[in-house]
């Protein structure tokens, strides 16, 4: 994978972002989609992006996984080599796909990066066994429900055994009993085998929930708003959000997205008086 | 030449709907002329036996298969590695689809003569003509299934490590393939109506000659013999390609259309 800036020998942080910007296009049609973002990821944190519509949360994702280059800053991620497949991605939509039966997706994200056939079909079956669609693994996708093709999806990324794990609002399309079953499903994988986790999510809730540290980004161009450490123990379950707690942080994290998406809707109602005019 | 024999015992409904459609006289003349009468369906039947047991059918039956299987094997081919490429690349597409799709307006058929100057009398200007009208239909259709496969696709399979051979193979025609199999499909339906007019035109055999030439010699049965055996060879070779479509794609299963 064309992993950008691979450092395996640079500072503590797994993931490191310095002044990393992106932009889409050229001239006067390009779009400054994000940055200049400064963020350091520590080995085996889980942290979790939450910020307006179209603030470049996404496009962060994407230069981690090395999809999209960044187009000025450094971005490094720290590989230690173990795993084949370091990086894993979980997407919102055409993650999976249709043409595959459940385990042949699994199968084939562990055979692109090269594990032996029957190794693969092994280790395909176990992981979907873990996420409870054993007596699934000959269907199609399109004849699962929604929840259950997420967790195919999970069962894909975490299959490969990776460092670092990207989720781009996995649970975005999922109803809300289905949602908290695959919280409490992540919640129980990645405490146990502890990868580092960046997940972009529109629910602060669900930030507060999974993350160990949640990042608010402002709106476009995306720039690291505010950083607060979720203080919550692990191994912790969906339950803390029942806490006071909870609720106090979850007040005061809203008031800075708050400003952020009133402020986005300004410039959009503006653009479009613009446009009018 | 069969007289026409009009059974009482005909149901009559279907005997109506028959002498409507066909515009022309059940009965023969007072003067036992059959001249302008459609024949009997019975007739046509009796008529098609016969021409079986003498095997005269089959060689035409086969004629036209021979150039059809032909003719829409090189034009899919061929169409479907254009519309890869045109769908694939940006670049190519810019290049050959404005070419391409002047080309496509041009009626098939007024080439016809065209392909006679060049690949000279009998079958391979009926094959070119085939593979002709085979392509643009392949070639328009796959473009269409590769420019409209999802990004999000892609960028799984590149976040997976795939390489561009397992990409093509594993993604891209996949995703395409239900499409390429509509195509088939269609391009099937419009390569027999293309080469009954074809070996109208050229040649002395095939389904096509079969039929213009009974005109030419009022034999109306074997005429009509002729057209429904190009029908269903048309249904027999469509419901192949869907068949074979719907092995090849399982997961494409709902809401598909049943021919």
């Amino acid at each position: 994978m064309a992993v950008p800036a691979v450092d395996r020998a640079g500072p503590p942080a797994k993931i490191s972002a310095k002044a990393v910007t992106r932009t889409f296009g050229v001239g006067s049609e390009a779009l400054h989609a994000l940055g200049p973002v400064d963020l350091d990821i520590a080995e085996g944190e889980f942290i979790c992006l939450v910020g307006p519509s179209g603030c470049g949360k996404s496009t962060f994702v994407r230069l981690v996984a090395g999809v999209l280059p960044p187009t000025e800053g450094q971005l490094r991620v720290r590989i230690r080599g173990a795993s084949a497949a370091p990086i894993a991605t979980v997407f919102q939509d055409f993650g999976i796909f249709p043409w595959k039966t459940v385990e042949a997706n699994v199968r084939f994200a562990l055979t692109a990066n090269g594990v032996p056939k029957r190794e693969g079909r092994e280790r395909a079956r176990q992981w979907l066994a873990r996420l409870g669609l054993a007596d699934f693994g000959d269907a199609y996708p399109d004849t699962l429900s929604g929840g259950m093709r997420q967790r195919v999806a999970i069962a894909r990324a975490l299959a490969t055994e990776p460092e670092i794990l990207l989720m781009d609002e996995p649970f975005a399309s999922l109803d809300a009993q289905m949602r908290q079953m695959l919280q409490e499903d992540l919640l129980r994988l990645s405490q146990t085998t502890r990868p580092t986790v960046v997940f972009v999510t529109h629910s602060l809730e669900e930030a507060l929930i999974l993350g160990d540290r949640v990042i608010v980004m402002s709106g476009r161009p995306g720039r690291v708003l505010d950083e607060t450490v979720v203080p919550f123990p692990r191994p912790r379950s969906t339950l803390v959000r029942e806490s006071a707690e909870f609720g106090a942080l979850r007040g005061r994290l809203w008031g800075h997205l708050k400003n952020e998406v009133e402020a986005q809707m300004a410039a959009q109602s503006g653009g479009e008086m613009r446009s009018l005019a | 030449m069969h007289a026409v024999r009009v059974s009482s015992k005909w149901p009559w409904p279907w005997g109506f709907r028959w002498r409507c459609s066909c515009c022309g006289r059940w009965r023969p003349r007072r003067d036992g002329s059959t001249a302008g009468c459609s024949p009997a369906p019975t007739t046509i039947a009796r008529t098609a036996w016969d021409l079986i047991a003498a095997g005269e059918l089959w060689t035409d039956v086969l004629a036209t298969l021979r150039r059809v299987v032909l003719g829409f094997a090189i034009g899919g081919l061929v169409g479907f590695l254009a519309g890869a490429v045109t769908g694939l690349s940006r670049l190519a597409r810019s290049a050959l689809e404005p070419m391409l799709s002047a080309l496509y307006v041009v009626p098939k058929l007024a080439l016809l003569p065209v392909f006679i100057t060049i690949a000279g009398l009998g079958e391979p200007p009926v094959i070119v003509m085939v593979s002709w009208t085979v392509f643009f239909y392949i070639w328009i259709y796959t473009m269409e299934a590769f420019t409209q496969i999802p990004e999000g696709y892609r960028e799984a399979a590149r976040s997976l490590n795939v390489g561009r051979r397992a990409m093509f193979r594993h993604v891209l025609l996949p995703a395409a393939l239900p499409h390429l199999f509509v195509a088939m499909r269609v391009a099937i339906s419009v390569a027999i109506l293309v080469i009954v007019a074809a070996e109208f035109v050229v040649g002395t055999t095939g389904l096509g000659y079969v039929i213009f030439d009974s005109r030419r010699l009022f034999m109306n049965d074997r005429m009509y013999v002729g057209i429904v055996t190009v029908a269903l060879l048309g249904v027999i070779l469509a419901t192949m390609i869907t068949w074979i479509g719907r092995r090849l794609t399982p997961w494409a299963e709902q809401g598909r259309p049943r021919v």
